[in-house]
């Protein structure tokens, strides 16, 4: 089972949007955990960030511990030693003219008065030029913001505030491995629990490795919390008003064997099944304990074989009931979400088995000896002593519902919502926390890029070479305060070339050298390993993204450079966009007919994806709106007495949305879907009270059926208000409000064809 | 030539020192640095001689120094180039001024840990400013010659990554002004650093 939130973001058609989604999902699916270390004094968070690196690094659940800028391997500091006149950002016909290198040399000397010294002593012998030290500085910058970076404070992490020393732990377990991630989590905590009592200091711990932990326990929690609310609360109620044990057992029979079904389709179709999914499918296809009532309340006592007949009555209405929900669910198989695509089979699934089985396997169930099912009948003539008269207000509740749409559309308020974090049960302080952290690292905190593409690696690094000077100018201007591109430490091929071919020969080199050396203090013998070098760098063949397998760089790069379908992707990561909206106009000017790079603001970009996908949902679920009225009208014959079934539904659907517009909860997926139960649950309620126009003495019967219908579903769905995930409390809010309207709507459009015994 | 100069004037001044040592045996480190933390700011005119082991002669650098306690250095060079350093707590900010059209790096901010040796050889002569015996106890063994009048401090690096590149560092002072510091590396290559016409604010 995975609870993977991602599963229910939509996948983007074009394919900047899927690489989009991929690298939400990459955040998301992270075993990365951001440690923060509070406290007024800077020794003592640094002395505990040292105490619990040196306790992570002995753990097994913990990969790596960083908490300094990772030094590069052996054999990294080799490739950048050995390559360094074919990566250098400069050419050899520049530096290594006499002029050149009397610069050069100048710089050295400077280097080597300076408090820098003992560096420049390190390089002084082989790269007088200093290209090692210029590439060191291009990767390095590569995955920080130099301009926010933390600084170092006896060999930790700081940032620039003071106030807290930062670590990032990769935990000893992949991104799907959700238990495993949780342990290592646990034992980090443990350890900080035990740290903290001996530093002033307290901990902070952020990151996508400890948000998909909070995420599975708050929605694993909850599922677990309220499957039991949810089935005591309904059992009770059911109880009072059957009165019978063995009936109460009988009427979850249906739903049961649904789940069961429904569970086993996901599997064969998907594979694995989405905890989100079975979650919310339950309590979707919770509707299906109505069959059961319906059925059960119009068993008729003494007459023979009461179960039969009785139910053969109702068939026709329930099966009605049964397709025009499975209609409306079955748009959602249609959804370009996976979770909801999901969801569709499921519910489908899950309804069809539930009918089938209230159809030919409950009959059999069912006792001889019926109790009598008028529990709760003082609670049932209230009701009915409300529900008669209700019709008066007809007009009312019509004009009502018109006037709330119409001031919607007035007042023009965005009732939608497309931002992809509402929906997970992350809290705002806890994603704020995670945030600053993030910046404090100089992390790239996935605001906003330009997405560079080509049709080969090369054509792709040529095209960031093309781009480089006007990045240089953006950060000059302050329009940005950094990027990071691939192409800072790995030129294309046709550069490298460039360099290498730049580069002197031997004795023009010793004829420029000595020339520069005229003046300065260094022995003549100093520089002899740097000819040598140079000799050798002209034999050198260029590095592409092949070579850098064997040095352990390729996962440094690939995030900023990979291919995806015979395209070539480079994101150029933008650090401090000072205005996102006049920069992307900048690059449009600057480079008006290009259409290998463009301006991503991820924000800006999940939600049009979001929006786009909620958009194509509304327009699925219409059709299927229009479908069921096929369905009724063929069933019925008819083209008018369908619409006044669907009227109150579609007033109930559109109070809904006003009440929950009004009490200032924008919609997102879920909301939407939720409306989906709502339009399946006032089709079910409109067609029994439409039914009841040719069978009136099943009034009361009738009518039972469905305030315990109502009742039960705004039992289960009011419980998940109570959840902490953003998901299941919009489903819980939708439902339980939509589900009263049904009823009550339902009941006032319904009555004034009744002509009760008791008002006749 | 210089070099057996500044022995002989090195031995010179140990012997002083000896010789100062028996007559004030009351003269602690904890003396000094008392002394030297009432320094708030000072300003001097400043030579230094760098002789690396693969010079072929000593380099003579000169400008203006200044401290402001308690972790504010400036260094000016003024001859034989222009160069402005500014250590300000962890970092070091360096402005050259354009030696050609092809130099893109004029201006250069870095961590003062960027090498273990940047920073220990940086608190030599820091925390001595600024009396700040904890920190230097933190990256040398100390040893303390003289009296208030003329003293000397010897500092040895305790971390091997720093001992690699510096072996001892001594600086001479006194009362509150520092007069010298010699700087000894790994490899034999010698620096020292006069201190003159100091102004305390």
């Amino acid at each position: 089972m995975t609870t993977d939130l991602g599963d229910f973001l939509p996948k983007g058609e074009s394919r900047v949007e899927t690489l989009m989604v991929d690298l939400l999902d990459k955040g998301a699916t992270s075993n990365l955990i951001f440690v923060g270390i509070r406290g007024d004094d800077t020794e003592q968070i640094v002395a505990a960030n040292k105490t619990l690196a040196e306790k992570f690094s002995d753990s097994d659940y913990i990969l790596a511990v960083h908490n300094s800028p990772a030094g590069l391997t052996q054999s990294q500091q080799e490739l950048i030693q050995q390559y360094r006149y074919l990566l250098t950002n400069r050419l050899a016909s520049q530096t290594m003219t006499a002029q050149g290198l009397t610069q050069a040399l100048q710089q050295r000397m400077q280097g080597l008065t300076s408090p820098l010294a003992s560096l420049e002593k390190k390089f002084i012998r082989f790269d007088p030029t200093g290209e090692v030290l210029n590439i060191l500085q291009q990767v390095s910058n590569q995955d920080k913001d130099q301009s926010s970076a933390p600084r170092l404070v006896d060999g930790t992490w700081i940032a620039q505030s003071g106030q807290r020393g930062l670590m990032v732990l990769e935990l000893n377990a992949t991104a799907f491995d959700l238990d495993g991630l949780s342990d290592a989590y646990e034992f980090v905590v443990q350890e900080m629990g035990e740290l903290a009592g001996k530093y002033q200091v307290e901990f902070d711990v952020t990151g996508p490795g400890a948000f998909a932990v909070f995420s599975r326990n708050i929605i694993r929690d909850d599922v677990k919390l309220l499957s039991i609310l949810a089935t005591t609360g309904v059992g009770l109620f059911l109880l009072l008003a059957l009165r019978s044990l063995p009936m109460l057992f009988i009427v979850f029979v249906p739903l049961a064997c649904g789940i069961l079904f429904a569970i086993a389709a996901i599997l064969l179709v998907f594979g694995k099944i989405n905890g989100i999914t079975l979650a919310f499918g339950v309590t979707l296809i919770g509707v299906a304990i109505d069959y059961p009532i319906h059925f059960f309340t119009h068993l008729k006592h003494g007459k023979h074989d009461p179960s039969r007949s009785s139910l053969k009555l109702i068939w026709p209405t329930l099966r009605l009931g049964v397709f025009s929900t499975v209609i409306a669910y079955g748009s959602l198989l249609f959804a370009e979400m996976r979770g909801l695509q999901q969801l569709g089979l499921f519910t489908i699934t899950g309804l069809l088995i539930a009918a089938m089985t209230t159809r030919w396997v409950l009959p059999l169930l069912v006792p001889h000896q019926l109790p009598s099912n008028k529990g709760l009948s003082g609670l049932h003539q209230v009701l009915e002593h409300i529900a008669l008269p209700a019709y008066k207000i007809r007009w009312l509740a019509l004009a009502a519902t018109i006037a709330s749409l119409v001031y919607l559309l007035v007042i023009d308020r965005t009732i939608a919502d497309y931002n992809t974090r509402s929906l997970s049960p992350i809290s705002k302080a806890e994603t704020a926390l995670d945030r600053e952290i993030r910046a404090e690292m100089g992390h790239w905190a996935g605001g906003n890029l330009f997405l560079v593409t080509g049709e080969s690696e090369q054509q792709v690094l040529q095209h960031l070479e093309q781009l480089e000077p006007y990045l240089q100018e953006l950060v000059s201007e302050q329009r940005i305060s950094d990027y990071a591109s691939v192409a800072s430490f790995l030129p294309s091929v046709e550069r490298q070339l460039q360099r290498r071919n730049a580069l002197p020969d031997e004795n023009t080199l010793r004829q420029n050298l000595n020339f520069a050396l005229d003046g300065f203090p260094f022995k003549k013998d100093l520089f002899d390993q740097f000819v040598d070098d140079v000799v050798q760098s002209k034999t050198l063949e260029p590095i592409t993204l092949s070579n850098l397998e064997q040095y352990d760089l390729q996962e440094k790069v690939s995030t900023l450079l990979h291919q995806k379908d015979n395209q070539w992707y480079a994101p150029v990561l933008l650090y401090g966009v000072y205005d996102e909206a006049a920069l992307a106009d900048n690059l449009n000017q600057v480079y008006p007919d290009q259409n290998w790079v463009s301006f991503i603001s991820l924000q800006h970009q999940s939600n049009n994806i979001m929006e786009n996908a909620l958009n194509n949902m509304i327009k699925l679920i219409t059709m299927g709106g229009f479908c069921i009225y096929l369905l009724l009208s063929i069933s019925f014959r008819d083209f008018i007495r369908p619409l006044k079934i669907i009227l109150p539904t579609l007033m109930a659907v559109g109070l809904t949305v006003s009440i929950l517009a009004f009490s200032g909860i924008s919609l997102n997926v879920f909301h939407i879907v939720s409306l989906l139960l709502v339009v399946g649950l006032g089709l079910d309620y409109s067609l029994f009270f439409h039914r009841l126009t040719d069978h009136e003495d099943e009034w009361s019967s009738t009518f039972r059926a469905l305030w315990m219908c109502c009742f039960s579903t705004v039992l289960v769905f009011g419980m998940l208000i109570i959840s902490k995930t953003p998901p299941l409390h919009a489903v819980g809010m939708t439902v339980a409000i939509g589900a009263l309207l049904c009823l009550t709507l339902g009941a006032i459009f319904a009555s004034r064809s009744l002509r009760h015994p008791q008002e006749t | 030539m210089t070099k057996i100069v500044r022995m002989i004037l090195a031995v010179a001044m140990l012997q002083t020192a000896i010789a100062a040592t028996a007559a004030d045996e009351n003269w602690s480190l904890q003396d000094l640095m008392q002394t030297m933390a009432q320094i708030d700011s000072f300003k001097a005119n400043f030579e230094e001689i760098k002789d690396f082991a693969f010079f072929t002669d000593a380099v003579k650098v000169n400008g203006l120094l200044s401290y402001t306690k308690p972790s504010y250095l400036k260094r000016e060079v003024h001859s034989p180039y222009r160069e402005v350093t500014i250590i300000e707590d962890d970092i070091i900010h360096i402005e050259r001024e354009r030696t050609g059209d092809n130099d893109n790096s004029q201006q250069q901010r870095l961590s003062i840990d960027i090498h273990p040796a940047v920073r220990t050889l940086i608190e030599s002569i820091r925390a001595t400013f600024a009396g700040d015996l904890k920190v230097l106890e933190k990256y040398y063994k100390l040893a303390l010659a003289g009296d208030e009048s003329a003293w000397h401090l010897i500092l040895h690096p305790q971390q091997d990554q720093v001992i690699e590149y510096v072996r001892q560092v001594e600086i001479f002072g006194a009362g509150r002004e520092v007069n010298k510091i010699i700087t000894i590396e790994a490899d034999d290559s010698e620096s020292e650093i006069t201190i003159v016409d100091i102004v305390f604010d």
